[in-house]
Parts: structure tokens; sequence; C-alpha cells
């Protein structure tokens, strides 16, 4: 019965995401892009998507996740805090929806560090990487412990921005 | 984080928590086991969250939450400071992250982190402003801070942060994910109101690399880049001119994005005005840029005006115009009506052969070459062999050279025709029966009819723009003509705005 209705929950996702008028989901205006750009991260699948809205063409992330009992409340405290905590260095939460079966979330569109810095030549991920390295350390503790100078030179307008946890 | 909201990230590993936008800048995620001091501490069902459960996967936890015998209780876990557990796992993501031969000598020594949550110091202490400084001069780091500034800043400043980022982007220090969707976002509204020509060489590299980074090219900002392109060739300012000339004959797939209505309506009543530009480096751009459309213009634009601009640069002062010209015609020559082809090519290519400048002849040399297919046997042997036989004797010797390898090449067509058409007993166009030429005198007098192309016009088109050559014009005679005769604007059809001319920056 439970593998019937998760046929069932496959199928109709697949036909509303043909038809390109109806999110996956009531509530969910996203639809899947295709299979070849999806990635295993931790308990979900990230796969390429964008919104049902016409005007709106850009693409977002879309994690899916199965809804098992052991994994329910660190998916739910996973998308709570995407949902709550803003800043521009922390993943852009969209929308996100739970079915019967399964937890789907929208984000901004990315890839795993790994395959970007992979894509680069020799040089450049040398570079990319001093970035990424220094926008960890700059994400993980306050701004405020830095001299001015020493921000001032990589962390313009962007970093300036507080940690903002909405009501 | 830890500062502000008091959160503890709990799972700071690189495939879980470390991801990049399409631009390439990094994003946090991965918050399944994140808590405040006044949550649960998820961190403890860690196991969960990796299907395998193995020892490696575990190591990336500190011991006081993976560790069998000494892991700490859920109270123990909530009075802990947020960055205790993070700066161990930061530690082996950074590890993981650079290897041991590329991980700066400073960052080294900071991560080792010690045992004892109590002793373990929080970030701010093991990376002290010097490490970060060190780490910020890349240029990424640092083109990303221009990008960022770029809105709150004067026009003057924002004009040299462009020059700045055009450097970073023209010596092929930033990514092309960053090129495209971190760079290029934040440039139309500055084309639109301040633009330089910096401004618009970084314009086209950062739109050429959106065709080279992985992610598809989206729709809204090949409508924006066609706008923008449209609006870039209206501005009257000769500096940005070029520079758009410039970028697009080096990025030339940039021109296969732009539509032909776009071509024909918006971008070719302006462009033609840079043939007859006083500037020649205008000119000379102009002309190049022209060939990259060539499959866009419309049939009058292509096998009428165009080829009039074409005419009169044959005949330019500047002796590198006139063998981009041939080479140009050379590149166009596909794309024109069979009729004008046949009309145009061979006259146009044997004056080239007759230039000066022996780059030039070569340049007519290597366009007979590539463009015989399109030429008739009867026109190779009575006008273009002819015209390439005294190029032997020419003092250059590799244009001597080049000439007597494609002499060689169109005999042998030429004899291969005639033995063929003996053996099938089919009549050769000969003098006698050739419209074209009826005696050595009368070829001679064709030859000189035709140094100037002739154009058929139609009696419903508009008036040319600029006069074709007049049949007893000798283009050898009066080479300097071109330019003391340039007027510094040229009419276009459709009643568009003639090119002001300004001054060059």
């Amino acid at each position: 019965m439970d593998l019937l209705k998760r046929v069932i929950d496959t199928v109709t996702s697949n036909v509303q995401t043909l038809s390109g008028q109806r999110g996956l989901v009531e509530g969910f205006p996203f639809v899947y892009l295709n299979e070849q750009s999806s990635f295993i991260c931790d308990l979900w699948t990230v796969r390429a998507g964008r919104s049902v809205d016409s005007k709106a063409t850009e693409y977002v992330s879309i994690f899916v996740a199965e809804k098992s009992p052991a994994h329910l409340s660190l998916l739910r405290n996973s998308v709570h805090k995407l949902k709550t905590i803003r800043h521009p260095s922390i993943l852009r939460f969209l929308a996100s929806v739970e079915t019967e079966h399964q937890l789907l979330m929208a984000t901004e569109q990315i890839s795993p560090v790994v395959n970007f810095l992979n894509s680069l030549g020799t040089d450049l991920r040398l570079d990319a990487l001093r970035w990424i390295t220094t926008d960890l350390f700059v994400q993980l503790f306050s701004l405020s412990l830095f001299s001015v100078e020493s921000i001032a030179i990589f962390a313009p307008n962007r970093r300036t921005d507080s940690w903002k946890p909405s009501s | 984080m830890h500062q502000t909201v008091a959160l503890t990230h709990g799972n700071l590993r690189l495939e879980s928590a470390a991801f990049v936008a399409k631009s390439g800048e990094l994003r946090l995620g991965g918050f399944e086991l994140s808590f405040r001091s006044s949550e649960e501490p998820l961190v403890l069902q860690y196991g969960q969250l990796t299907k395998r459960s193995s020892t490696q996967q575990y190591r990336s936890w500190p011991p006081e939450v993976s560790s069998p015998s000494g892991a700490f209780s859920v109270a123990q876990l909530r009075q802990m400071e947020p960055h205790c557990i993070d700066v161990w796992m930061l530690s082996a993501l950074l590890k993981e992250l650079w290897t041991p031969s590329t991980l700066p000598q400073e960052l080294q020594s900071s991560l080792q982190v010690r045992t004892n949550p109590a002793d373990r110091p929080s970030l701010s202490k093991i990376i002290n402003s010097t490490i970060l400084h060190n780490l910020s001069t890349s240029f990424h780091c640092r083109a990303a801070g221009m990008v960022d500034r770029l809105a709150a800043v004067s026009a003057e400043e924002r004009i040299r942060i462009i020059g700045e980022l055009r450097k970073l982007s023209h010596s092929r220090h930033l990514s092309n994910s960053f090129l495209s969707f971190k760079i290029l976002p934040s440039l139309p509204n500055f084309l639109e109101t301040n633009v330089s020509p910096e401004a618009v060489a970084l314009f086209l590299e950062a739109a050429a690399s959106l065709e080279k980074s992985d992610s598809p090219i989206e729709l809204p900002w090949r409508n924006i880049f066609i706008r923008l392109i449209s609006l870039l060739f209206a501005r009257p300012d000769r500096a940005v001119r070029l520079a758009l000339l410039d970028g697009l004959c080096a990025l030339p797939n940039l021109a296969s994005r732009i539509d032909e209505a776009t071509v024909q309506e918006t971008i070719y009543p302006q462009l033609v005005a840079g043939f007859v530009d006083a500037l020649p480096q205008l000119r000379e751009s102009t002309l190049k840029a022209s060939s990259l459309f060539a499959s866009k213009y419309s049939s009058r634009q292509l096998n009428s005006e165009l080829l009039r601009f074409y005419a009169r640069l044959q005949t330019d002062a500047e002796p590198s115009i006139r063998v981009n010209t041939t080479i140009c015609l050379q590149i166009i020559a596909p794309l024109l009506d069979a009729k004008t082809r046949e009309r145009i090519l061979v006259m146009a290519l044997i004056r080239s052969l007759k230039d000066t400048f022996p780059p030039a002849r070569k340049a007519a040399i290597d366009a007979i070459s590539g463009a015989s297919q399109w030429m008739t046997e009867q026109e190779l042997a009575t006008q273009v062999l002819p015209a390439l036989i005294p190029i032997i004797l020419d003092p250059n010797g590799d244009i001597r050279q080049q000439c007597i390898v494609t002499c060689e090449v169109l005999f042998a067509r030429i004899k291969s025709y005639s033995l063929n058409s003996a053996s099938n007993s089919t009549p050769v166009k000969t003098e006698e029966n050739s419209t074209n030429v009826s005696s050595p005198i009368a070829m001679k007098e064709n030859q000189d009819l035709n140094d100037g192309w002739s154009f058929e016009e139609s009696p419903q088109e508009a008036p040319p723009a600029v006069s074709a050559w007049s049949d007893d014009e000798n283009p050898w005679g009066n080479e300097e003509s071109s330019n003391a005769t340039t007027p510094l604007t040229v009419e276009t059809k459709k009643g568009s705005n003639p090119m002001k001319l300004g001054r060059r920056s």
C-alpha cells in the first residue's frame, strides 16, 4: 500500500512537471529541470529546478528528502534554520513543503564546492579556494571582532549585513 | 554566527554544508544538526546523517560528540561555547579542502585544534587579521569586494573600479561563473547611465563567459544583452564604439546571439556610420565587425549597401584597411547573391592584386584561392590568371611564391576543364562566343570598366548612402582621397540619427 502511494506520488509529480503549469505539489511552485544535475547531500537529494511562474526564469535547487521518523526532526530543523536566518552567505531559502512521504525545499541555485573548484584550472582553483576560505571564516564569527581595516579590503557592503533571525 | 545568534552549526562538513552559488560565492547550508544553547543539541544525532557509518565520517565531529566513551551529556553540550564544535569541524573541513602542499603556512599552524573543547579558542583568536588579510588578497575576493561597492560609490570611483575589474577579467584571473553571475548582473544599470570603454569591454567579456559557463544561458540575459548592445551602438562616442566593435571582434560568438531583426533594424544603421568616420581605427573596426553580422543582414543591406562601403574602403588611405577589406570580402562572399557575387567578386579581387601595399596583394591572392570555387573557368582564364601572372614577378618573394602556387592550381583546373570539354565535344566558351570578353582589346576595356564595382539599382531602392565608384575612377591614382572627402556624418535609412563624432577619450 505504501509502495503504491509512492508510485502515485511520483507519477503525479511527473505529470505536473511535464505540464509546466503547476508546481511539484500544491503550495510549492517549482518543478524539476532534469535528472542529470542532481547530487546527494546527506539526507537530501538536490535537484535542479525552476519556478513555474513564466516570468520568474531564475533556476533554483530543490532539496528532496524522504520523511523517515528518524530523520524528520533533523530535516525540519534544517528547513527552520534556513527559513529564519537570513544572511548573504547563507543559502537563500525560497519555499518548502511537506507531503505525506517527502519534504521539499527550494533554495537559490547551488552546487557543491568541490564541483566548482574542480571545474577551474589550477591557478583559478587556488585563488577561488582562498576566496571560499575567507568567506567561511567571515561567516562563522562576528565581523565586529575584526578591525575595520582588515575587513574593508575584502568585505565592503555585503559583509556589513548583520545576522538577522527573523521573527 | 557564533557571536550574534549563538548558534552552533554542528555539521561543518565539505559535502554537507559548503555550497557555491552560480557566481561561485560560498553559501552555507546543512543546518540539520544546528542548535542554540536553549535548544536540544541535535548534534548528538550526527549518526543519522551519514548513511554509511564509516569511521572517517565520524572523525569530522569532535570527541565530545563522537567518542563512544567520552561523549558529553546534553547539559554539558548546552553549556559549551557555540564555537567549540564548529572550530574542530572547520579545521577538518579546511584540511580536506586544501591539499597539504597548498595550505598556507600561517593557516596550517592555526588549524591545530585541541581535544578539550574548553581549550579551543574562538575563531577570532585562531584566525588573526594577518591570515585573513593574506587570504583576502585573492583576485576573486578583491573583485567580489569591488562589485559590492559599485552601487555605493561616486561616478569617478565607479569608472576606476570598472577599470580594475576589467584588468582582472582580461588577465583571466576570474572564473567564468564569477564573470557571468557576479559581475554581469551589476553592469546593465551602469551601462545605461554612465558608460565607459572599460565598462563596455568588461560587459562583453562577462557576457561571453555566460556562454562558456556550465549553467544554461538564461533567456532574460539574452534579452538584456541584445538591448544593451543596441543601446551601446547608439552611443555617440567614438571610444565607446571602438570598445564595442573591438570587443565583438575579439568575442565573435557574441554576435551570433543577436537576432536578425535587431541587426537589420538597430545595429546596421548605426554600424555603417563607422565606415565613413574620419578616424582610421574606427573605420577598420567597423569593417571587421561588419563581417560578424554578415549572415543576418537583409539581402539589400548585404548585396548592395554594404558592398558600396567595402568598395570605398578598398581605396582607403590606410593600407591595413585595404587588406582587411579584401579579407572581409572573402568572408561575406559565400553569403552574397550568386548574381552579385558573379558581378563583384572577380573585379574586386583583381583590383586588390594591384595594390601597392604587399600584404594587400597577398590577401588578394589568398582570397582568390579561397573564393575560386565561385569563379567560372572562363573568368579564371580570361581575367584572374592574366591579373595574377604579373605578380609572379612581384618584388616580394613570399608573394611570388604564393602566386606561383595559386596560378598552378588555377591553371590545373582550367586545363582539366578544357580537356574534359574537348573529350565531351562540349564547346568551350571562347573569346568568340563569350559575352564577357570578345577580344584581347575588349578584355582590357572591360577590365578598366569594372575596376570600380558596378551595382544594379532597383527603381524602388533609396539612393545609396555613399556614392559608388564612378566607372572612370582610377583606384590607384588617388589613394589619399578617401579621408579628405570623408563626411562627418552619414545618413542612414529609416531616419536613424547619424553618428555624432565626439572627442575620443
